[in-house]
């Protein structure tokens, strides 16, 4: 594991130890998973404004593509499919 | 011959109609998006998925550009399996199938047809290939899952009830 020194603010220390006291565990565990959540929320956000396509939002988040599109599901995360995409698609029923 | 990426292959799999599909069209994927839909083959879809390729009713291509797959991921930030059925579909001047809004815009700028999933389900529901209790059913899955936006689902659930023409 490579070490880093960074300053934090009081309330980003009171975010780790709040999370430390919840998971029993130590400040630097607490902080390693706030990171990976936050990179998780980050990439989250990033497909949800449409700058990430979801095989690489299921590959930034290491999960297959089958368990990021329940993943994205369960928070409930909206298709940034458009209606008139939808309907551009309806002309095609016949040939599908 | 349609063309496939991972996200509506998924999508079919998981809501159980894709073997309906592959019954009266010719599904085509490239390496990349067979790699994407069947990395964990414990899963049910990518049970489904595998069995159909077994059986040879979905192919699997190889792109051979893969530096113009690159160059096609990098201009529209794209994975690979995405990019991989552009391509074909450019080629081939076939229809892609895609869930993935970021291949719906590339579509558009490269002047590729699309449709999604729920294109599908309506397909298969006006081919009269399941009931609309079951058509109904599954479009209530999809709004789970596929995660359309609240104006498609009503739409599509108009068009099954009849309210709306095909």
């Amino acid at each position: 594991m490579n070490v880093l020194s960074i300053r934090l603010g009081k309330e980003e220390m009171r975010h780790i130890k709040v999370l430390a006291k919840e998971e029993h565990a130590d400040q630097s565990h607490a902080a390693r998973e706030l990171i990976r959540e936050g990179w998780k929320f980050h990439l989250i956000c990033m497909y949800r404004e449409g700058k990430l396509s979801l095989s690489s939002l299921a590959k930034g988040l290491k999960m297959p593509l089958s368990l990021a599109i329940d993943f994205l599901g369960k928070l409930g995360i909206q298709s940034p499919l458009e209606y008139e995409d939808y309907l551009q698609g309806l002309d095609l029923l016949k040939i599908i | 011959m349609i063309i496939f990426d991972a996200s509506t292959l998924i999508l079919l799999a998981k809501i159980g109609i894709l073997k309906t599909i592959v019954q009266t069209q010719k599904i085509l994927i490239s390496e990349e998006v067979e790699k994407e839909a069947t990395c964990k083959p414990e899963l049910f879809d990518a049970k489904i998925i595998i069995e159909l390729i077994k059986e040879g009713k979905i192919e699997v291509a190889k792109v051979k550009e893969q530096a113009l797959l690159r160059k096609l991921g990098e201009d529209f930030a794209i994975a690979e399996g995405e990019a991989s059925v552009l391509l074909l579909a450019r080629q081939k001047k076939a229809i892609l199938a895609t869930d993935d809004g970021q291949a719906v815009k590339a579509c558009k700028v490269l002047g590729v047809r699309f449709v999604t999933a729920i294109h599908f389900l309506l397909s298969v529901y006006y081919k009269k290939k399941i009931s609309r209790e079951l058509a109904l059913v599954k479009i209530e899955r999809l709004k789970n899952i596929g995660r359309y936006n609240a104006r498609i689902i009503s739409d599509a659930i108009s068009r099954i009830e009849g309210r709306r023409g095909k």
